[in-house]
């Protein structure tokens, strides 16, 4: 573990089944500060300017508050928090998510890490459908 | 006057080097957005949809040498300045990226705590 609540060799490479992670970093409110390629180019791509834009806005809105509750939990209680929920790219695709705090010197947990796996192919899922992933 | 929210594209596949990067662009005031690629081919792939104000690029990249990727930027976006890091750091290597338009080059493992200074000149 690093000092960001994480290992930070999880976060560059593939995952076992050799499909790339997603990588997000936000504050609190969900502002995005850093994304790894994959991201940029599978999602931030069709936002423009990409700067100071909101997670949310990439979100599908029934599954906003799911990341809401999320980044809450992360950032409040300081727990590492898994969920699913869709992310837009032309059409929108189930991804499951890990958010943890990272912490800063003084234990503050100011900014959110967001590793993400495509669920894309997934068994019960839909690929850029409208669906509720299984649980 | 410096300009306000600074987009900058690090290219690296060392672990070691995002793990130092992260906290410095967290404290560099224009800076707000990072684009992070661990290769050549993804360093192309953001670079074909997003104009960073700067690159940090790193010369020894798994796929391709990162001077490889420094001559596609100087094609494609000369204004854009792009800072080299590397171990690679004898006069040689200066001297091809500095000729091939590079703007900075420091020494990846004794040079890294000039990164901040040399961001905020540059951004």
């Amino acid at each position: 573990m690093t000092k960001y609540g994480k290992a930070i060799g999880d976060w560059i490479g593939t995952s076992n089944d050799g499909r790339p992670y997603y990588l997000v970093v936000t504050d609190a409110e969900g502002r995005m500060s850093f994304t790894n390629a994959h991201f940029y180019s599978s999602f931030q791509a069709a936002q423009a300017p990409p700067i100071r834009n909101s997670f949310f806005n990439l979100v599908h809105e029934n599954d906003r508050q799911q990341l809401m509750e999320a980044l809450s939990r992360c950032s409040l209680r300081q727990e590492a928090v898994n969920t699913e929920f869709r992310v837009r790219n032309g059409h929108f695709r189930w991804v499951k998510w890990e958010l943890s705090g990272i912490r800063k010197p003084e234990n503050m947990s100011e900014q959110i890490l967001c590793l993400g796996k495509d669920m894309a192919n997934a068994p019960g899922r839909i690929v850029g459908g409208e669906a509720i992933p299984s649980k | 006057m410096k300009k306000e929210n600074r987009t900058v594209l690090i290219v690296d596949d060392s672990i070691l080097v995002m793990e130092r990067m992260i906290p410095i662009m967290e404290e560099i005031d224009n800076i707000s957005f990072v684009v992070h690629a661990a290769s050549y081919r993804e360093g192309l792939e953001v670079l074909s949809r997003l104009t960073p104000d700067m690159v940090l690029l790193d010369i020894n990249l798994p796929d391709k040498s990162g001077i490889e990727l420094l001559r596609v930027i100087q094609e494609q976006h000369p204004e854009i300045p792009v800072l080299m890091i590397s171990n690679h750091a004898d006069q040689y290597y200066r001297d091809i990226c500095e000729k091939m338009g590079a703007r900075y080059f420091l020494d990846k493992s004794a040079d890294i705590d000039l990164i901040p200074s040399v961001l905020s000149a540059a951004c």
